[in-house]
């Protein structure tokens, strides 16, 4: 191994033992939710954001909240409803009749992390004003531009029951999301263990593991990971097998597919498969890296056809043909 | 009384003539063996010799065992039209007809430095009985002639252009030929016994020119065995996914251990940077060998004594 690599290595491998302990720290309240939790701290890690999908009660909500103890950030949950309007996310500007001046009053986008509820109940408006601010990382307030902190988390949660009266994210929207995250039921162990933890009146103190700072260190260390070309090939043979799936012996999949994933999808899978590797204490990316993160990344690009809707055929469906083809490096 | 003394006087006669026969047959039997000297013959090439390229002129010489033990002095021929690349002897024993021979060779590797007919002169050979014996006797070498025939100049910078060229069409060849042994399965005609182990002998010989490549071929050994013993196989897995389904297998621990460890260092060999050494490869290409040898000895078997 290089000298250079050997010593991003070294270092990784010290910072993973704090990650564990922050993991091992939300572990204390959070029950069967690792995989969340975990890719939660890849978003952290790697200045994404995430797209959570599950039904009501599964900790979603909690988990945030733990995490943001955990790592002793401001936390503001968000509940999205039909009426919101911009200004309740952002801040607005209040005419104070004593002085006849303007103040500035700061939204609850000013965070570190954000729990958008329900995100697709509020109108496009809405969505589009919190998302110009994921993509900006800054918000304007009349003449003002404000940055927002670092770091900057935004968990957007979807109910996928209900969606009558919802206005679902558009596809170029949905692009700037990082993971898509399904999370599902916990088996009977883990609910037991929560019923243990969560019925009985106890209230669990979660300590601070790590800072903001921290954070941010943590993430210089993590661009430093090394990635082979035989890994950036990989991840560019996958992205682009959602656009010209012909060209790697996926033909039966042409029909399908209405638009593959863009050069955003090559980065944040990149990205992500370093978080991945950071987590696991290596110092550079492997294709098992790449691989267990890449249905999260690619699974809300690939835009599926009607053909495809009518076959029952969704997007995950169609990524996990394209993972089981391409070949490894 | 006269009668005796003639008597007397042939006996001294006969005497004399019977020693003054033996002498002379110790003479001519000395004389004999005196010209009983070893055979000598050249060989050069027969055909013509191109200006610039070497060739080889032999000095043979042949003889009896029964005639006894020669000694054969360096022969010298004036070689001044050519230029001396190698020069060395040999000497072996063969029987012809029922008679043992001894045979001693003087090679000489050579290179015209003109063209033309060239001529390495006749000379001569020392040569003499052992033990130390009276005077050497000479073995006559003839001459030899040497056509050489002139080849056209070429120019220094088109030679080293040439020659660049060649090498890196060959240096592409070889990574290409290498890539296609990877893949290609083995010769079916081959023995068995000998293609496991010219297999990684060729993987270790690769990882020189192609250490990238070498890495991949052994990976493929590694998956191979895995897909033969526990039939695990498919291109799109990756190394954590084929020892989760070993895990799932039931597989025993201990092969379990060193398939983790093979797997993980074959991947720090392919994605952890440049820099993993000759050293390291030899050692993990040594035991992934050894560890197939033991489990799937069709794979690797040991060679036939």
């Amino acid at each position: 191994m290089d000298t250079t690599i050997q010593e991003v290595n070294r270092k990784v491998k010290e910072a993973s033992t704090i990650l564990n302990d922050l993991l091992r720290e939300i572990g204390k309240v959070i029950v069967g939710q690792q995989y969340l939790v975990e890719r939660l701290l890849m978003a952290l890690l790697a200045d994404g954001h995430v797209l959570i999908e599950g039904v009501p009660g599964l900790a979603k909500t909690l988990s945030v909240r733990t995490l943001s103890r955990a790592v002793n950030t401001h936390f503001q949950r968000l509940q999205f409803t039909p009426d919101l309007l911009p200004a309740d996310l952002i801040g607005t500007l209040v005419y104070n009749p004593k002085d006849g001046q303007f103040t500035t009053k700061k939204g609850p986008i000013f965070a570190n992390i954000i729990l958008a509820d329900e995100i697709n109940r509020a109108p496009s408006k809405v969505q589009s004003a919190l998302l110009e601010a994921m993509q900006e990382k800054q918000v304007t307030i009349g003449e003002n531009t404000f940055v927002l902190p670092k770091p900057f988390l935004v968990l957007a949660t979807q109910n996928p029951i209900e969606q009558e009266g919802t206005y679902p994210l558009p596809e170029a929207q949905i692009d700037r999301f990082m993971l898509k995250l399904i999370i599902s039921y916990p088996n009977k162990k883990e609910e037991k263990e929560i019923l243990e933890r969560m019925a009985m009146g106890r209230e669990i103190e979660v300590h601070h593991v790590i800072g903001p700072d921290q954070i941010l260190e943590l993430r210089k260390l993590m661009h430093q990971i090394y990635v082979d070309e035989k890994i950036k090939d990989y991840i560019l043979d996958l992205v682009f097998a959602t656009r010209e799936p012909q060209q790697y012996k996926l033909e039966a999949l042409k029909p399908l597919i209405s638009y593959g994933a863009s050069p955003r999808a090559s980065i944040m899978l990149m990205l992500a498969s370093k978080a991945h590797a950071f987590i696991r204490g290596r110092g550079y990316v492997t294709p098992d890296d790449v691989k267990q993160i890449g249905m999260d990344v690619l699974r809300h690009r690939v835009i599926v056809t009607y053909e495809a809707e009518a076959e029952e055929m969704t997007s995950e469906h169609i990524v996990k043909k394209i993972f089981d083809q391409i070949e490894v490096p | 009384m006269r009668g005796g003394r003639r008597l007397q006087y042939a006996l001294m006669r006969l005497r004399t003539l019977l020693l003054l026969g033996e002498f002379l047959g110790i003479i001519l039997a000395g004389g004999s063996m005196a010209m009983a000297l070893p055979a000598v013959r050249i060989h050069a090439p027969a055909e013509t010799v191109k200006s610039g390229e070497g060739f080889v002129y032999e000095v043979i010489t042949e003889w009896k065992k029964s005639e006894g033990d020669y000694q054969i002095g360096l022969p010298s021929p004036a070689i001044e039209d050519f230029e001396l690349l190698r020069q060395g002897e040999s000497q072996e024993t063969f029987v012809r007809a029922g008679e043992t021979w001894i045979r001693k060779t003087f090679v000489f590797g050579l290179r015209p430095l003109k063209a033309g007919p060239l001529v390495i002169p006749a000379f001569k050979i020392p040569c003499s009985l052992l033990p130390g014996t009276a005077a050497a006797e000479f073995l006559e070498v003839p001459e030899a002639v040497i056509d050489v025939q002139d080849t056209p100049k070429i120019p220094v910078g088109i030679l080293i252009a040439a020659f660049t060229a060649i090498a890196a069409t060959a240096a592409l060849v070889v990574v290409f030929l290498n890539r296609r042994r990877a893949s290609a399965p083995p010769r079916p005609d081959a023995p068995a016994s000998d293609q496991g182990l010219s297999r990684f002998q060729d993987i270790e010989g690769s990882f020189q020119s192609d250490p990238s490549g070498a890495i991949l071929r052994l990976t493929s050994e590694l998956r191979a065995f895995i897909g033969v013993t526990h039939k695990i196989s498919g291109a799109s897995l990756t190394d954590r996914e084929m020892l989760l389904s070993l895990a799932a297998a039931d597989l025993d621990r201990e092969e379990q251990a060193s398939l983790k460890s093979f797997f993980t260092r074959l991947e720090e060999a392919k994605f952890a940077g440049p820099g993993f050494s000759k050293i390291e490869f030899e050692n993990l290409c040594r035991d992934i060998r050894k560890f197939i040898e033991l489990r799937q000895p069709s794979l690797i078997p040991t060679p036939r004594p």
